[in-house]
């Protein structure tokens, strides 16, 4: 059965007299001038997928995947803003939104991500993710020592190529900490180090738990992706830890009158403090963050950085990506 | 990994050095935490010679800072050059950790 896919905003504007990207979704596409005309549609129509601006004026993109939800309870949708993605937590994680993207939006990129939504098809891999890319395979990681290695050879491969010192310290961060929660998350180490029960140099993988890691770039992005076969990840969980570390970050900060009292801080006990925090600041440093899972099955995260463009002002407007297969 | 420590009027000085990251963090947290247990709670963490940290450094210092601020003490970080600067920033960090331009100014704000 056709899907059907509801653009309004500047999506709509976007993909209005080009559709051509579109058509490998072989979905009817509906396009809404404006929201009484995007609500009219929600009413009439079972909407497979919103593809809209958040903020659209009395009512929001996030109230429009609400009125499809009641036709539709697994409504997917990707929403695009200028705002910081740090305001919309709260109605993310409410409307279970996978897909946040930051204005302006790039056309070719956005019919990427609705075919992959539409067709369920090309989810996974670093080369469906980045178009035009030269991609290299390092072997299983089985030791963090491996990890290390490839680490290492990512960062030469950065200085070999002229990036800019920051971009490839950023990217090294973000390459790590991807790497480092495939190792230790899924499959239960995590804990064990924070307790000091193991030490963090003693992992090796065992025989059935995989981690792969490959390295990208094309004319103009560098990428990582390290996937794990546990596939223990879900939007609500990215998207609580991001919420944790905006909260904690509130309570914490120097002019938060209520730190004053040190006592009112001993509720954030430490798996709180740590909870999510990598991730949010990979978040925070890349152009875009793309996580693909497929449950209990695997987990595919993909960190692309600018090579070119240098932010100085470290300023929170990465795209951030979830696919659920 | 060593630390180098300092001690001035009343202030302890640590110097890590190298990278701070999971496989070295509970080290460097050890080293901290004995300094406190001993009753020092003004510490200066100098990260002049720190390349590169993880974010489970960026953890043990918070979870360190706020410690010795249940202690009644504090901990104020120094050296920290703009790769770091920019990690601690990604975490929002300078809105809640007591960051210095030198060691001085550091000292200077305990006394």
């Amino acid at each position: 059965m056709k899907k059907y896919l509801l653009f309004i905003g500047e999506p709509s504007v976007l993909f209005k007299n080009t559709q051509d990207d579109l058509t490998d979704t072989h979905a009817n596409l509906i396009f809404a001038d404006n929201t009484e005309e995007a609500s009219e549609y929600i009413k009439e129509h079972l909407i497979d997928i919103i593809i809209s601006d958040i903020e659209l004026g009395q009512i929001s993109g996030f109230d429009l995947v609400k009125q499809a939800k009641i036709k539709n309870p697994d409504v997917q949708s990707i929403l695009v803003t200028s705002k910081h993605i740090e305001e919309y937590f709260d109605a993310i994680l409410e409307n279970e939104i996978g897909i946040i993207l930051h204005k302006p939006v790039v056309q070719r990129k956005m019919a990427g991500l609705i075919y992959k939504l539409a067709a369920k098809k090309d989810i996974f891999e670093l080369g469906n993710t980045i178009t035009d890319v030269k991609i290299h395979t390092y072997p299983d990681i089985k030791t963090l020592n491996d990890a290390l290695q490839f680490k290492i050879d990512i960062y030469n491969k950065l200085t070999n190529n002229n990036i800019n010192q920051k971009i490839s310290n950023n990217f090294i961060f973000g390459f790590w900490e991807i790497v480092l929660n495939a190792i230790c998350h899924p499959f239960g180490y995590t804990d064990n180090i924070r307790t000091g029960k193991i030490q963090a140099e003693d992992i090796s993988l065992k025989k059935d738990e995989i981690v792969n890691v490959k390295f990208g770039e094309n004319e103009s992005q560098i990428g990582a992706s390290v996937t794990d076969n546990k596939g223990i990840l879900t939007k609500k969980k990215v998207f609580s830890a991001f919420k944790n570390c905006i909260y904690t970050e509130k309570k914490t900060d120097k002019s938060n009158p209520d730190l004053k009292n040190i006592s009112s801080l001993t509720s954030l006990n430490v798996p709180v403090l740590h909870s999510g925090r990598g991730l949010n600041m990979i978040r925070r440093l890349s152009a875009s963050l793309h996580i693909n899972i497929k449950q209990n099955n695997k987990t595919e995260v993909i960190i692309l950085y600018d090579k070119h463009v240098i932010d100085e002002t470290n300023n929170n407007t990465a795209d951030v990506i979830i696919i659920e297969a | 990994m060593d630390i180098k420590t300092e001690e001035r009027d009343g202030i302890v000085i640590l110097y890590p050095q190298g990278e701070i990251d999971i496989i070295n963090v509970a080290n460097v947290k050890n080293n901290i935490y004995k300094v406190i247990e001993e009753g020092k709670i003004k510490i200066i963490l100098n990260l002049q010679d720190i390349m590169y940290v993880d974010s489970s450094a960026v953890g043990m210092i918070v979870e360190s800072f706020f410690y010795i601020k249940g202690k009644g003490g504090d901990m104020r970080l120094c050296g920290l050059k703009n790769e770091l600067k920019d990690i601690l920033s990604s975490a929002n960090l300078e809105n809640t950790l007591h960051i210095d331009i030198s060691e001085e100014a550091s000292f200077k704000a305990f006394t």
